[in-house]
């Protein structure tokens, strides 16, 4: 039954994906690499930059048809914002603002981001909430989230965009 | 060990540090996580120079571990000391809140809170003396606040343990002292803060024990009680000399109001000799309880009057203090006071018996009492006279918990708002006043500088669930109180509670009221407690006029409609807020225009009496170019509220823009007059002589701006517009640049210097802005009109077109002044000119 070892073996090289993707990163060097973590139930393992952007800017809402994008956005002063703004937003905080309330008004996006205030928080709503998506330290990241790849490279990876 | 910012995220033994609390000379704060049992901890390192000091470090370690002991309430708690990359750390309970230092910054704090806070502090000091303990560095900037009113002294690590002499050739303490003394002496204004408190003994190197600690109490006291420091001078030297050798001014001199006790208190902390001080801390514990029993006694409840308030209380000061209830001010209580006790002859008693005691007396008494009774006959005389003007100054928020800051602001624009339904009354503006928020002033010296003959003060303190709120009223001429009143009521009775208050003020001034007034004065605006408080909040996010502000007043009034629907209030905040948004670059006036229109529109459904929202809908018309419109809703709204300055002053900048700077005058001088320290009406003054051509006025008035406000960004702006058009170049391109550092790079600061730059025939930096610009404008909102702007200054004229019809079809907010705009004067004579003035409805130009 060559087609049900073909099926098998694809299942499982899935699943051996699947579980590298969600292996913790705590106590991995600390590169100063920005993750973006999601729950491991979002169907997207790996964004190409420009698709980052638009998830970023609210113009890419869903990640599939019945799951919402939620994004979670470190408050003000936090180095993971900052990451945040300049290499994906290329925004100044003003410009940051006037982006979401334009938006907002216009009633392209329900609200702007979710402000969250610490890593441990980003975590947890990004573990709690179904499509959450978050930005935290790389070397923080806790058991059972996944970490979506940037161009194919996770964070650590020469040529990682985030950091 | 790295910067601060390279600690967060790490885990040191199992505390994970997750943010940066504070930093300064004592070393770095962290906020962190304690992994083992889930709790915030604060994690504070040592500074460097006593992390290489060995003989220090030793001793620091022995003192903390002496300070762990402490287990009091009112003391930070010590949790652990360690020790990381050879840096030692302590890690203690996390608190939130703010310190006394801030506290005092924030304005003036109130008898009883005084009270409180001292009470706990000592509480603090005798349970550390009772270990031997002696603290040594007690100043404000170690008392802690929590939000709850608790107060945590901190600092305890650096304490020295006595009872015990070094013998071992260690610094003896006084060495230490000494030495620490001779530093400070020869970096002169090093460390001043800490050496104000330093007791005399301290000063000069004596050994210390536990009074010293009461010394620097006592300065703490008196900072508390007045606001400032007994001793100071500008020099290290110049404080010891104080210290040493001077006494305190007394604190009654300062704040007449406080009682003769707390200054027999403070002063006798002060003591420069040890032995006439305070001996213990429980003996200042026990005067300060019994003063605050016998101001308790004092206390005179009387009838609340008929709403939802509990109860109210004037708080009846002793009669050395009553400066005020002497010339018969105060209104009687209608509830008698609480008995004296049996022992204690009445006044009458006393008088009679005096007279007795002294029979030579009596002619002179007689002659006195025929003086005071004439003084009272033309007094009374005087007072029935209505007091026409008023300053509601802002409540203060007592602790400063932020949680509430919006409803002490909230309460005091609610109370003017009120106030200013009456016709009878000149009411001073939030804006107007809001500068004395959290400073120390008298009312009589706010009220002369507001020209108001009757000012308000009030106090918000949060306890549980309930509300404290007090008051008073005092006549500016003479200083003298009219009316005081307590208030403790729950979160849903503020409502009924401010407008108890505007009852009550309107008849301590003497207004007669109408029944229609009556009823405009008490009209209730929402029933909806959630939504008044969003609504408040609102008012408060929007009045801080930051994009942030800007945004979660949105939301803010937002939630107050959906809360209310039919909050006639909470429409015109929205329509304000949307209004704004165009000024912040944040979309084209176009977009901006139709949810105003729309929230506008519905406030004035909802309450056709609201001067707010035909404002609002004033300002909606102004920019649809509906001119006719605009000035008929600007004419209702200063009708409605005479003393709403918004109406004068959008209605004076309206008359500018249409070149009627004649009748614009009178509008924004009202406006002004609302409002004397406004830098916005003072702007709006200079704009109206610049778009006439006054520039030489123009800039002295924008100047005239500075000086009541240096930082504020669009005096800069202004001042720079009218010496552009004097020629005086340099100048001008120095005012704007300086006004694009103040406000951080905003899109119209750098647009008006591109203009500048343009006109200083420096094209190539003119040009470089007309990138940046075209730059941003790829993410967010760049309005046309600075780029018509820029390329009429460079000459540009068929580019200064394109984008003025760009700014045509934004309906950019600028367009209404391009008429009188000398910006675009080069190009006024051409035929598009006209025609996009013929286009916006404007008058043609002369």
């Amino acid at each position: 039954m060559p087609t049900a070892h073909l099926f098998l073996s694809r299942r499982m090289l899935a699943l051996a994906i699947a579980c590298m993707a969600v292996l913790p990163l705590t106590g991995a060097p600390d590169t100063g690499d920005v993750a973006i973590v999601v729950r491991s139930d979002v169907p997207v393992d790996n964004l190409p930059f420009g698709e980052l952007r638009k998830l970023m800017l609210g113009e890419r809402q869903f990640w599939a048809s019945n799951l919402k994008v939620t994004l979670l956005v470190r408050a003000p002063g936090a180095r993971e914002r900052d990451v945040v703004l300049k290499t994906i937003y290329q925004m100044s905080e003003a410009q940051f603002r006037q982006y979401w309330i334009a938006k907002v008004f216009r009633a392209e996006a329900a609200s702007g981001p979710r402000i969250v205030y610490s890593n441990e928080m980003a975590t947890e709503l990004a573990g709690s909430i179904a499509g959450a998506v978050a930005f935290v330290d790389a070397s923080q990241v806790p058991k059972g989230l996944k970490v979506l790849k940037i161009n194919g490279l996770l964070p650590g990876q020469p040529g990682y965009p985030l950091h | 060990m790295g910067s601060s910012q390279d600690m967060i995220g790490k885990t040191i033994s199992h505390y994970r540090i997750l943010s940066t609390l504070g930093q300064g000379g004592m070393g770095i704060v962290y906020r962190a996580e304690d992994t083992r049992l889930g709790r915030a901890v604060a994690v504070k390192f040592v500074p460097e120079a006593m992390a290489s000091d060995r003989v220090a470090l030793e001793r620091f370690q022995r003192e903390a571990r002496a300070a762990s002991a402490l287990n009091h309430p009112n003391i930070c708690t010590l949790h652990d000391i360690g020790e990381f990359e050879s840096r030692p750390f302590l890690v203690m309970e996390c608190l939130e809140g703010q310190t006394i230092g801030h506290r005092i910054h924030a304005g003036p704090i109130g008898f009883e809170e005084l009270l409180d806070y001292s009470i706990q502090t000592v509480d603090a000091l005798e349970a550390a003396h009772s270990k031997n303990i002696v603290h040594r560095d007690i100043k404000p900037g170690n008392i802690f606040l929590t939000a709850r009113g608790q107060v945590k002294m901190m600092d305890f690590g650096l304490a020295k343990v006595t009872g015990r002499r070094d013998t071992s050739g260690h610094t003896s303490d006084s060495q230490t002292a000494t030495a620490a003394i001779d530093d400070l002496m020869t970096k002169p204004g090093a460390t001043l803060g800490t050496v104000a408190y330093m007791s005399p003994e301290q000063a000069s190197g004596e050994d210390l024990d536990c009074r010293t600690d009461l010394f620097s109490l006592g300065v703490v006291l008196y900072e508390m009680a007045t606001g400032v420091s007994p001793f100071h001078g500008n020099t290290t030297a110049l404080t010891f000399v104080a210290i040493l050798h001077q006494d305190a001014v007394p604190p009654t001199r300062l704040r007449p109001d406080l009682p003769p006790e707390l200054e027999r208190i403070i002063l006798k902390c002060l003591e420069k000799k040890r032995d006439l001080r305070y001996q213990a801390a429980a003996d200042i514990r026990a005067d300060l309880k019994r003063l605050r029993r016998d101001a308790d006694s004092r206390r005179v409840t009387i009838a609340a009057p008929a709403s939802s308030a509990s109860a109210a209380t004037i708080y009846a000061p002793p009669p050395a203090l009553q400066s005020r209830d002497r010339e018969g001010l105060v209104a009687p209580p209608t509830q008698t006071a609480p008995q004296p006790a049996p022992t204690a002859p009445s006044s009458a008693e006393y008088l009679v018996g005096g007279i007795k005691r002294n029979r030579r007396t009596v002619l002179a008494i007689a002659a006195a009492v025929m003086l005071i009774a004439a003084a009272a006959l033309y007094f009374l005389a005087f007072r029935e006279k209505p007091l026409d003007s008023l300053a509601v100054l802002p409540f203060t928020n007592v602790g400063a918990d932020p949680g509430t800051e919006y409803l002490s602001d909230g309460i005091t624009e609610s109370i003017i708002n009120n106030l200013s339904q009456l016709p009878k009354l000149a009411v001073r503006s939030f804006s107007s006043v809001e500068r004395y928020k959290g400073k120390t002033v008298s009312p009589d010296e706010a009220g002369h500088q507001l020209k108001v003959r009757a000012v308000l003060t009030g106090r918000l303190v949060r306890r549980g669930d309930d509300f404290a709120i007090s008051t008073e009223l005092v006549d500016v001429d003479g200083n003298r109180q009219l009316w005081g009143s307590q208030y403790t009521v729950k979160a849903s009775d503020l409502l009924a509670t401010q407008e108890q208050i505007s009852r009550q003020i309107s008849e301590k001034l003497r207004l007669q009221l109408s029944g229609a007034e009556m009823q405009r004065l008490t009209k209730h605006t929402t029933e909806d407690t959630e939504a008044y408080q969003a609504y408040l909040q609102g008012r408060f996010q929007w009045n801080k006029r930051t994009l942030e502000g800007l945004q979660a007043s949105i939301d803010y009034f937002q939630q107050a409609i959906q809360k209310d629907p039919r909050y006639a209030l909470a429409y015109a905040g929205q329509a304000d807020a949307y209004a704004l948004l165009a000024d912040f670059n944040v979309l084209p006036t176009r977009e901006v225009m139709p949810k105003v229109r729309v929230a506008a529109a519905k406030a004035i459904e909802l309450d056709d009496n609201l001067a707010e929202a035909h404002t609002s809908l004033a300002w909606a018309r102004f920019h649809d170019w509906d001119w006719t419109g605009a000035e008929k809703e600007f004419k209702r709204a200063v009708a409605l509220n005479a003393s709403y300055p918004t109406a004068h002053l959008w209605y004076g900048d309206f008359l500018s823009a249409l070149g009627r700077f004649d009748e614009a005058l009178p509008e924004l001088n009202r406006a002004a007059e609302t409002n004397p320290l406004s830098p916005v009406i003072g702007l709006a003054l200079a704009s109206r002589l610049y778009y006439a051509h006054q520039y030489a006025a123009a800039a002295e008035q924008s100047q005239k701006t500075l000086a009541m406000e240096p930082s504020f960004t669009p005096a800069h702006v202004w001042l720079g517009r009218a010496q552009l058009q004097k020629g005086q170049l340099p100048e001008a391109l120095a005012e704007l640049r300086q006004a694009l550092e103040l406000s951080e790079g905003d899109t119209n600061e750098l647009a008006i210097l591109g203009y500048g730059e343009a006109m200083a025939h420096q094209q190539a930096e003119a040009k470089k802005i007309l990138d940046q610009l075209k730059e941003r404008s790829q993410q967010t909102y760049v309005q046309p009109m600075a780029m018509a702007m820029i390329h009429t200054g460079l000459g540009n004229r068929n580019e200064a077109f394109d984008w003025l019809g760009r700014a045509f079809e934004d309906r950019s907010a600028g367009l209404v002044y391009l008429r009188v705009d000398p910006v675009f004067e080069p190009v006024a004579a051409d035929p598009r000119f006209a025609e996009l003035i013929r286009r916006i409805g404007l008058p043609a130009a002369k």
